[in-house]
């Protein structure tokens, strides 16, 4: 059974996590509607999208920025 | 000159003309032709899904144009990758990479058998297993290996008896396409048991570091392959990992994290890509390989991922029909009546409208949680859900799976863990905000006096009939929402010993279809003292 905490950065703020959560639970209800109804991006370090189930590690770094949803239809059809 | 003469130095002529006809003039020898100009690079295209997570659907959208279609979902990947294999100019191979089919009501109803057929058709390569695929049991998952017209690669689940991956698994597969072999190895996720809801029927493996096994199994394959590929489950942080630590690996194919990577990421000369989830986006890696050398000497370094858009998949009609069944049986599945209640499953309210304190659909719920208990942990001493997870009110009748989940809507799974006596009276005392009561519980009981300040309301706490001592461990089966300090509930994220379990609604169903007709009254649970 494995209780360890892992520090998850969401706009660069910490956020002492049990191991085993997902990127909804770092960044809460509110943004993940949000992300889930295209109004908003949530994004690695990198700059890849993260969806909102997926698993955390610890020290991963969360950029959440909003979205205009309009524009997640066309961006899905010209990437297809 | 006589008549004889000539005849004779006409013969002689004649003679010598024979001669010089039937001797073969020597001709310069031909020239060597050049060496034939090398044949460029070859391309092998991998066309990868991950973590798709039985979504049988995808999102319905309209674009700027009026274009109406399906965003991501199982079949539309599935004809995207069928499009993509059209397209592709040379060898095409295709991977999942675990976490496939449980995460929907009607993809778990499935156990993902028609999902596992649908990638037949496709024409996949070879799939490695996530922590979730688990999620139902070894026998659901060996059933599927067994279905499988693609090997199951895991080179890090050993079986504790024979040490030894388990036979309907292997650990690698060499797979020679356009002349290059490729060897392809599978890694799951190490840490399946520590959040996994089967945890005591995982026992009978032992799951193996990622690192390790790569360090271990890579030069076995080397031997064997010109090109390696890693399909991982281990995320894309131990991805990184990986490639730094273990040279020699061209490829990783990840998942697990859910990361869309547009462009692949280079560690080393290690390739990683991972193509997000839930069916949305294919990912699309083409590998130009010197044939003459069989090393990549190219790779796609943008626009590594395909969206699944159903106006531009080539879904085979079998494929699109099959999973449309298991979609209207899983509609089918809800409507129907699972148990009964005597009672109205209502809520309490606050005068400002907000659920409060206990009621009958509340404990209900934490009934429910403290009935079942995770494989392999201690029974539960009490359970905590908080009231603002119950959305609706089911009438006095029938009770079907679908009401439980408009009910339960937020796919909050079990989480058990130890608090001690003076946590959980933190918990209670933030709970008693006043003059709402903002939890619902099961084998305890407590007293709030909301005329008393803040941190001081709460008396009379009970478990199990006796008083709550501050500093005994209790064990505590809440959800995984409460467990990330939700609600501003903090003291749960002291609590220790984890173990997460099935999600909450698939429990409640499950106790109301054990114990129908079910009652759940109110009974003093939570008092207000004046």
């Amino acid at each position: 059974m494995k209780t360890e905490k892992i520090t998850v950065y969401v706009n660069d703020k910490p956020n002492k996590l049990f191991f085993g959560l997902r990127v909804k639970h770092a960044i809460g209800a509110r943004w993940t509607q949000r992300v889930k109804t295209h109004h908003a991006t949530v994004r690695d370090a990198d700059g890849n999208s993260i969806d909102v189930d997926g698993a955390l590690y610890d020290g991963e770094r969360l950029y959440l920025a909003p979205m205009n949803p309009k524009m997640f239809a066309d961006e899905a059809q010209k990437r297809a | 000159m006589s008549k004889p003469i000539i005849v004779l130095i006409a013969c002689l002529v004649l003679i010598l003309v024979a001669c010089a006809s039937t001797t073969p003039t020597p001709v310069p020898p031909t020239p060597t032709p050049p060496p034939p100009t090398p044949a460029g690079p070859l391309t092998v295209t991998l066309l990868h899904t991950n973590d798709m997570h039985g979504y049988l659907e995808g999102e319905k959208m309209k674009g700027g144009d009026g274009t109406v279609f399906e965003f991501g979902g199982i079949p539309t990947a599935l004809g995207t990758i069928a499009r993509l294999r059209q397209e592709a100019p040379g060898p095409v191979m295709v991977f999942d990479v675990g976490d496939l089919w449980v995460g929907t009501f009607a993809s778990n109803r499935d156990q993902g058998k028609t999902t596992i057929a649908a990638m037949n058709l496709i024409g996949y390569d070879a799939m490695t297993l996530g922590n979730h695929d688990f999620d139902q049991g070894v026998d659901v998952v060996k059933a599927r290996a067994a279905e499988a017209k693609f090997p199951i690669l895991i080179a890090n689940i050993v079986e504790v008896a024979s040490n030894q991956v388990p036979g309907w698994a292997k650990p690698y597969i060499v797979k020679e396409v356009g002349g290059i072999r490729f060897g392809i190895i599978g890694l799951g996720y190490a840490g399946t048991p520590a959040i996994s809801s089967k945890v005591k029927e995982l026992q009978v493996f032992k799951f193996v570091d990622e690192l390790e096994t790569a360090k271990r199994v890579l030069p076995e394959v080397k031997g064997k392959a010109d090109i390696v590929v890693v399909v991982s489950h281990a995320g894309f942080d131990r991805d990184q990992l990986i490639a730094a630590a273990v040279p020699g690996i061209d490829v990783i194919v990840g998942g697990h994290t859910h990361a869309e990577l547009r462009q692949p990421k280079v560690v080393g000369n290690t390739i990683i890509v991972q193509a997000g989830a839930k069916g949305q986006a294919v990912g699309k890696l083409e590998l130009k390989i010197d044939p003459a050398t069989k090393k990549v000497v190219d790779y796609t370094k943008n626009n590594a991922l395909v969206s699944a858009v159903s106006n531009k998949a080539a879904t085979p009609p079998e494929v699109t029909e099959m999973l449309t069944k298991v979609i209207a049986d899983g509609r089918a599945a809800t409507a129907r009546v699972i148990g009964e209640t005597q009672i109205d499953l209502t809520r309490a309210y606050t005068a400002d409208g907000r659920s409060t304190g206990e009621y009958p659909s509340g404990n209900l719920v934490v009934d429910a949680m403290l009935w079942a208990n995770q494989a392999g942990d201690k029974p539960a001493d009490l359970a905590m859900h908080n009231n603002a997870g119950i959305r609706t009110d089911i009438p006095k009748g029938p009770i079907t799976y679908g009401k439980l989940y408009e009910m339960l809507p937020f796919d909050n799974v079990l989480t058990a863990m130890d608090l001690t006596g003076a946590q959980i009276k933190a918990i209670l005392e933030i709970a008693a905000s006043c003059p709402r009561v903002n939890t619902l519980i099961a084998g305890m009981s407590f007293a709030y006096d909301c005329s008393k300040p803040g941190g001081q309301r709460v008396s009379k706490m009970m478990i199990r009939g006796k008083p709550v001592e501050p500093d005994k461990v209790y064990r505590v089966q809440t959800i995984d929402y409460l467990a990330t300090g939700g609600d501003g509930q903090t003291p749960f994220k002291e609590g220790k010993h984890l173990i997460y379990g099935e999600p909450v609604v698939d429990v409640v169903a499950a106790y109301v279809a054990k114990n129908s007709p079910v009652n759940p009254k109110v009974e003093g649970r939570i008092v207000e003292t004046k």
